[in-house]
């Protein structure tokens, strides 16, 4: 039991290496030049009621995150609910529509009158937002497919050394001020070209999106999350309003007893010792 | 000093991350599909001689009006001229409060959550002696010195 425990982050990674092999080893059409291209038609879209069931299951695991982090305080449910929306809204959505790349179709709908933001896409934005200012963080935790993908491959978590760690915090504010920009004059949406999850779950992308995804596993099994803690423009937005929320976890509700325990925990740096003795002593 | 040597810098890095943002905009406006069509046509009809692309073969085969595109892409660089400066700023912003955030240190009695770092995991909760205390007490009763 405990050696499948261990070895479930290199299971996972190797599925989804094998995964960009396999869709790589598939061959391209090889055209005839006497090929004619057919006439481009424009797909139907798809039925509405999807992107509305998309936005009720968004609410429901973000509310299902919220009573595991702040009730339930388990970690063991947390895990579930992460593979779990890794499955729905990672594979079997492909990851689209997201609110990290919704925030750019927010920022084109707003700096674009022509351009046509579904009210779906804004709740999808929104909702991780509204939670996070109730209860914190709970999209990152339980419900981002993102997350959970590296999180599963996260095997022997190294410490960042602490100001690197504080100097790479400023790269997502970066990065959600370039998006923003491009996304403002139309340029392109950046986070969602270079996003590098993407590929994997649509099993489809360039090579250079496999390898630079395959390197950010690769990263993530010894550092946590290193996408969203140094790259996330969503979630440079969302520590902002973490900072402020109503609720939030807490380490224990009854009294700490300094046992460090928690820190050695923590893979992504967010337990902060007690410092008061160490300055008395001083 | 080291305090006004801060100081100074909060106020100076949004002013040259402005600077730096403008310089930039020529760049970042390459960005934009236009941006790289106008420069495109503008080289393909300078040097006969420059390999054309499918994008400025389909812009020809639409009989696309070169000057118009020329003024389209001029609008485009000229929001970019205005967005650099303004990303510039904002990014010498987010440099200065990271300063200002390294010379702040919150006096902490007990181990806290930084709310910003933290990602709600919950692996923190398993870790944490006095929660398996308490959750043991929630699903197997009150502490054995009260049974007794």
């Amino acid at each position: 039991m405990k050696f499948l425990r261990r070895s479930r982050p290199w299971v996972v990674l190797v599925l989804l290496l094998g995964v960009a092999a396999w869709a790589r080893a598939v061959p391209l059409p090889d055209f005839d030049p006497r090929y004619k291209m057919p006439t481009f038609q424009k797909p139907p879209a798809g039925p509405a009621w999807v992107e509305f069931l998309d936005v009720g299951l968004l609410v429901v695991a973000l509310s299902a995150s919220a009573w595991i982090a702040l009730r339930l305080r388990s970690r063991t449910w947390m895990t579930v609910l992460s593979v779990a929306c890794l499955a729905y809204f990672g594979f079997y959505r492909t990851g689209c529509v997201c609110p990290i790349g919704a925030t750019q179709n927010v920022t084109r709908g707003i700096f674009d009158g022509t351009y046509y933001v579904p009210v779906t896409v804004i709740a999808i934005w929104v909702l991780p937002l509204i939670f996070c200012l109730l209860a914190g963080r709970v999209f990152c935790g339980g419900v981002c497919w993102l997350g959970a993908l590296q999180d599963l491959v996260l095997i022997k978590p190294v410490k960042v050394p602490t100001w690197l760690q504080r100097g790479l915090r400023v790269l997502p504010f970066v990065y959600l001020g370039l998006a923003v920009l491009l996304a403002a004059t139309g340029a392109m949406f950046i986070v969602c070209r270079f996003d590098p999850f993407v590929s994997f779950f649509r099993l489809a992308g360039p090579f250079v999106m496999f390898v630079a995804g395959g390197a950010v596993l690769v990263l993530s099994t010894f550092v946590g999350r290193p996408y969203c803690r140094f790259l996330c423009p969503y979630g440079a937005i969302l520590s902002l309003l973490a900072r402020v929320s109503w609720k939030g976890v807490t380490i224990t509700p009854d009294e700490c007893v300094v046992c460090r325990l928690c820190e050695d925990a923590c893979p992504f740096g967010a337990i902060e010792p007690a410092n008061v003795e160490k300055e008395d002593e001083e | 000093m080291r305090k006004y040597i801060v100081l100074f810098l909060v106020f100076l890095l949004p002013v040259v991350g402005g600077g730096l943002g403008r310089a930039a905009a020529p760049t970042l406006a390459r960005t934009h599909y236009v941006v790289r069509l106008a420069d495109q046509i503008r080289l393909e009809a300078g040097d006969s001689t420059v390999e054309r692309t499918l994008e400025s073969d389909a812009f020809r085969a639409q009989a696309g009006k070169p000057k118009e595109l020329y003024a389209e892409a001029a609008a485009v660089e000229k929001q970019f001229a205005l967005g650099g400066v303004i990303l510039g700023v904002y990014c010498g912003l987010v440099f200065a409060f990271a300063i200002l955030g390294l010379n702040r240190t919150r006096r902490r009695e007990i181990y806290e959550i930084n709310y910003d770092a933290c990602l709600a995991c919950t692996r923190c909760f398993s870790a944490c002696p006095r929660e398996k205390a308490r959750l043991a007490e929630l699903t197997e009763g009150p502490a054995s010195e009260e049974a007794a």
